[in-house]
């Protein structure tokens, strides 16, 4: 009988199961874990909820909250201040949130800045984060 | 007939796999424009406006009608070269400061919309008179 070769499936196995690993690695788990680091403290979706939904100072005063565009409910969708239509916050409704790390600091730098006029913190960034994944 | 051997052609695969997953991220800076400018609003025409205007937009995104819409610097160049390169050339000496930013306030804009900032500001479907989309097709000929 002849042999078969056993190297082309090994070496498919092995980039199968690189680029599965890869996809399943977690990113947004990468992402959460990196602001727990940075905060030094664990995470806390409680605190997440109660700090989207403050009302702020110190930002643009037509959108005191972050509530004032993404709606006070995440699953819902919410509106920017020129009417478009902002896909939920809440990862369950919008499964692909937070996994490009350099589009969460985008977004949080942008919006931090708009809402309070500062940067947030890594621990009410993860917070946040923590909240909207657990919906 | 010329075999290569199955390993070889799986690890081609497996590299070419590799490079093309990158690449796909490689935009045109059409793309790029409408990509970040219509995260929140639609992508304006940029024959709306002069050179100057989107200038003075995108070396201030920072402040942009009252929010921060920040990007790295290479990503607003780029943005900035097509706008500027798209843009209307009906005031060729108007200086960059003295150049508008907000398409409503451009006269032949408001003249066509004269009744419909106040209906457009009051109808949550629309919710302002910068959402063309509340009532145009946006499909490059904004028929109502």
């Amino acid at each position: 009988m002849k042999r078969k070769p056993i190297l082309p499936l090994v070496l498919g196995l092995i980039c199968t199961g690189t680029l599965a690993a890869w996809a399943a690695s977690g990113p947004r788990q990468e992402i959460l874990s990196h602001y727990a680091n940075q905060a030094g403290v664990a995470l806390s979706a409680e605190r997440g909820r109660a700090f989207f939904l403050a009302s702020q100072t110190g930002g643009n005063p037509d959108t005191p909250s972050c509530s004032s565009c993404h709606t006070a409910n995440p699953k819902n969708a919410g509106r920017t201040r020129v009417g478009k239509v902002i896909e939920p916050m809440a990862v369950s409704r919008t499964p692909a949130r937070f996994t490009d790390a350099a589009k969460v600091e985008k977004w949080f730098g942008r919006n931090c800045n708009t809402v309070l006029g500062r940067e947030c913190s890594s621990q009410e960034k993860g917070d946040i984060l923590a909240y909207f994944s657990s919906l | 007939m010329i075999r290569f051997p199955k390993a070889a052609t799986a690890a081609a695969g497996c590299l070419m796999l590799a490079i093309a997953l990158p690449a796909a991220g490689q935009q045109t800076a059409a793309e790029l424009a409408t990509q970040e400018c219509s995260a929140c609003h639609v992508l304006y025409p940029p024959s709306f406006l002069p050179p100057q205007s989107w200038q003075r937009i995108t070396s201030t995104l920072d402040q942009h009608f009252g929010e921060d819409a920040s990007l790295p610097e290479d990503q607003a160049a780029k943005i900035r070269d097509y706008l500027v390169a798209h843009a209307s050339s009906r005031f060729p000496t108007m200086s960059v400061d003295q150049a508008p930013l907000r398409i409503s306030e451009l006269s032949w804009f408001k003249g066509e919309h004269r009744r419909l900032f106040e209906r457009a500001r009051n109808d949550p479907a629309i919710g302002s008179i910068s959402n063309c989309g509340g009532c145009h097709r946006m499909d490059g000929y904004y028929e109502k």
